[in-house]
């Protein structure tokens, strides 16, 4: 009984840290597009035209982003800002108007920059799966090595029979410190 | 010591008139660090049916003439008679000097040796085949039955029956003329009576299930041998004892004895009422002291045999009394037993004996009683009508043929006959005993010990494990038996500590020294009750527990005897408890333990043993520490296994880091921009 309900305490856990981490990665990406829509509608209508039309790429990864923690988005989401911030600045630095605006947002220069700027972060996220999986196998190695060393020591402590599949009740591990072997 | 010095001490004591000891030189046994027993050197007149007599000196008093008599392991000494002895104050009384076993150097064997004083002179007669000069009645009164009834009734005034009187074994002193009656404690009660002196009752009976008898047994045996020494000779010698039994049932045992022979007028009535076949209606040691005394005869009057107009007919013989069928049908158990379940007895008992009362008797035999059997088997009905038939005879069970206060020796041959052992055993729980003696006209002084005797072996026979069973009825209800095992070959212990000791000698021989006889032994001897270990033995179920529970045992026992040293038994059960020691799962501690075992064995102390294989606390430690460490062994394997064979996995944690280290360094891209562009747009 009360292992259940310490394992359903462990499941709400986790499904809350879990929640809390997409959640917080979708407060943080909202927030900061939603400052910067809501700066770029007061302030400079065109900015935002150039704002919306240069973050496409991050909607659509939005979109289909499913992984948890919603990195995808925010990778994606990052590098295509670093791509349309620049001109967003420009814009604003030169007089937000909306031909300017327009001008620049089907300037093909200006959309390759920003999209390729998103597409990097997709680049990204394609390699450094590759790397984390050289640094996870090398972890691995390490932790498998140790676990057969305690592995071996059981065996040699307790005999081949050990190696046997182990009952279904979990015993109580010895309490060495408290139990005198008498008579030795 | 030389023969012609043992002879030169022998003349000088005037034991050499005792006969002439057979000499062969041999060295000298030494019991009790006191008595030399000659093995060269027999003394044929005293040697019994079951034992050899041997001069004895005794280093303290070298002018005592002693002898040894080496008994049958296999037949123990009476040691109610050899306790009681003591009690008897008569000076003709030979009163056991020491007893106990011996190494047996002729033999190389342990033997059990009793030593007892000479007997003054030559015996009655050498051997019962022998003539003999007839007696003058005048001689039977002052030698004979003057001296001995007056033994006798000191012996009987003790609770003790002498069971032993017969002309080889009564000694004439050849100083006075007057017969010393020689001992009685080489062998149960009667074993070593010729048939013809005991009763018909206990004549019938296996001779180590005669009982021990009361004063109207040794009565009839004076009886007999009075009539031998009036005849001179034996009238019965050379007969079949089957034949002269049958003859003693039919006619009676006067008429059969004396056959065609003569007695004296006036001694005529003395043994006819000394073998009165009823004991009730026998001469007491008073009406033969006052015979002896005044010359004066009151013959007792016999109740008159019922005899048949018909004789019962059964296996080619004819029965014409109720005892001579009861004879009849125990001879040939098998076929009896398809007779009784007919009512052929009955209507015999009916229509010939016409004895209304006995046939009533006879067809109540198959009902069952509230104390009685659970069952009624032909073999308990027969039984049963035997004992109706002959009230006064023996239990008849199959094999056993026993009186009841001779059934705690009755269980000595079932030792080593399994089907005696298996009808004793039925017999005690048909309850055929208490059926016995309910069927009994009149009380007898032995029958309140039979009674006890029959409920202890009730207790014991009814539990078939190990030191119980057969084998502790017979060690329990003989204290003189020694311990009979096969495994301890050549010796003979007759307390657990000689039994610790025999074990000691032979551990070393590569048996394991462990067996139903030697539970049993230790169950009945050791003083306490070791019921509970017996019982830890009989449950194991697997060997190592077994091992322990019998280690456990001899180290109570040796403990109880702390002088004793067991080194060899300590190895030997080390070596055998080696499995034991395998079954601890913690190789170090296997270890340890072993290393404690080895140091230990050096003191030889099996209570060391026990604590260190049958640690309790170390073996629920050590359970509990292998199922724990079989469940990490296991949970080690599976992770293991997931790390170094799960791609999936890998992938997975691959793609979730991979992903984590992309968020953050576009982050870190993403806010460097906006820094630098707020830079810009501020400055």
């Amino acid at each position: 009984m009360a292992k259940k309900k310490n394992a359903k305490v462990d499941a709400k856990a986790n499904s809350g840290g879990a929640a809390r981490r997409g959640g917080a990665g979708n407060t943080y990406l909202i927030t900061v597009v939603s400052f910067v829509v809501v700066l770029l509608a007061i302030f400079a209508a065109p900015a935002l035209l150039v704002f919306a039309v240069g973050m496409v790429p991050s909607l659509v990864a939005w979109m289909i982003d499913r992984t948890p923690g919603h990195n995808v988005t925010v990778t994606v989401a990052a590098m295509n800002f670093t791509g349309v911030a620049p001109f967003v600045a420009e814009l604003l630095i030169a007089g937000a108007t909306m031909v300017r605006a327009t001008a620049m947002v089907t300037d093909v220069f200006v959309l390759a920059l920003m999209y390729g700027a998103a597409a990097a972060g997709w680049v990204l996220l394609t390699a450094m799966p590759k790397v984390a999986s050289v640094y996870i196998s090398v972890r691995n190695e390490a932790r498998v090595q140790v676990m057969q060393r305690e592995r071996k020591r059981i065996v040699e402590e307790w005999g081949p029979d050990v190696r046997d599949a182990p009952a279904a009740r979990k015993p109580a591990g010895p309490k060495r410190s408290k139990e005198r072997l008498e008579p030795v | 010591m030389s023969e012609a010095t043992l002879h030169s001490e022998l003349e000088g004591d005037g034991a050499a008139q005792a006969g002439p000891p057979e000499s062969v030189p041999a060295e000298e046994i030494v019991l009790a660090g006191r008595y030399k027993i000659q093995p060269g050197v027999v003394l044929p007149h005293l040697n019994t049916p079951s034992a050899r007599a041997y001069v004895t000196l005794d280093t303290e008093n070298p002018k005592a003439a002693l002898y040894a008599l080496v008994l049958d392991r296999n037949v123990p000494a009476r040691h109610h008679a050899i306790i009681n002895s003591k009690r008897v104050d008569h000076e003709a009384m030979l009163k056991p000097v020491r007893w106990g076993r011996i190494d047996w150097t002729p033999t190389g064997q342990e033997e059990i040796a009793i030593v007892l004083p000479q007997p003054p002179g030559q015996p009655l007669m050498q051997g019962l085949e022998d003539t003999v000069q007839p007696w003058f009645v005048r001689d039977i009164k002052r030698d004979l039955v003057g001296p001995v009834v007056e033994l006798l009734r000191r012996i009987h005034d003790v609770n003790l029956t002498h069971r032993n009187l017969r002309p080889t074994n009564l000694f004439r002193n050849p100083e006075d003329g007057s017969v010393v009656p020689g001992q009685i404690y080489s062998s149960p009660a009667g074993y070593d009576q010729p048939h013809l002196f005991e009763p018909i009752e206990r004549a019938q009976c296996h001779a180590l299930a005669r009982g021990t008898g009361d004063a109207a047994d040794d009565m009839y045996a004076l009886g007999v041998t009075i009539l031998i020494l009036a005849l001179g000779h034996n009238p019965v010698a050379g007969l079949d004892p089957e034949e002269v039994l049958r003859r003693r049932i039919q006619l009676g045992s006067y008429s059969a004895l004396l056959g065609d022979n003569k007695l004296h007028t006036d001694l005529a009535p003395v043994v006819r009422s000394l073998l009165r076949d009823d004991a009730h209606e026998r001469w007491g040691v008073s009406d033969l002291s006052n015979w002896a005394q005044t010359g004066r005869v009151n013959p007792s009057q016999p109740s008159p045999v019922v005899r048949a107009d018909r004789p019962f007919e059964f296996d080619g013989e004819e029965a014409l009394t109720a005892r001579e069928l009861a004879h009849l049908l125990s001879r040939n158990w098998s076929e009896a037993s398809k007779v009784v379940t007919t009512s052929n007895i009955e209507h015999w008992v009916d229509r010939s004996l016409k004895d209304r009362d006995l046939t009533k008797e006879i067809g109540e035999c198959s009902q069952l009683e509230r104390h009685g059997p659970k069952r009624m088997t032909p073999d308990l009905l027969l039984s049963r009508v035997l004992t109706k038939l002959d009230p006064a005879g023996p239990i008849r069970f199959r094999s056993v043929v026993a009186m009841p206060d001779g059934l705690a020796t009755a269980n000595i041959p079932a030792l080593w006959d399994k089907g005696m052992a298996r009808d004793l055993t039925d017999l005690i729980a048909g309850k055929i005993t208490s059926f016995w003696h309910e069927a009994q006209a009149r009380p007898k002084p032995w029958m309140i010990s039979a009674t006890e005797v029959a409920e202890k072996m009730s207790v014991f026979l009814s539990r078939t494990g190990v030191g119980f069973s057969i084998e502790r009825s017979a060690y329990e209800l003989n204290p003189a038996l020694p311990c009979l095992s096969p495994l301890l070959r050549s010796s003979a212990p007759l307390q657990d500590r000689e039994l610790i000791e025999t074990m000691e000698r032979h551990a070393g021989d590569g048996n394991f020294l462990f067996d139903r006889h030697i539970a049993a032994f230790l169950g009945a001897r050791i003083a306490g009750s070791v019921d509970r270990e017996l019982t830890e033995i009989g449950n194991a179920d697997e060997e190592s527990a077994r091992r322990i529970a019998q280690l456990r045992l001899l180290a109570y026992v040796q403990s109880k005897n702390s002088s004793t040293s067991a080194k060899k038994l300590y190895a030997m059960f080390l070596e055998h408890l080696e499995p034991v020691l395998n079954e601890y799962r913690n190789v170090p501690m296997r270890e340890k333990l072993r290393r404690a075992a080895r140091k230990a064995a050096s003191r030889g102390n099996l209570n060391d043993l026990v604590r260190i294989v049958d640690n309790r606390k170390n073996r629920a430690w050590d359970q509990r520490g292998f199922e724990y460490a079989r469940r990490r062994h296991a949970q080690l394997e599976r992770s293991i296994h997931r790390l170094t064979n799960d791609a999936t996995m890998l992938h997975r944690q691959s793609q979730r880091l991979g992903h984590r280290i992309s968020a953050s360094i576009a982050s870190m891209v993403a806010v460097a921009t906006a820094a630098v562009l707020v830079l810009m747009y501020t400055g």
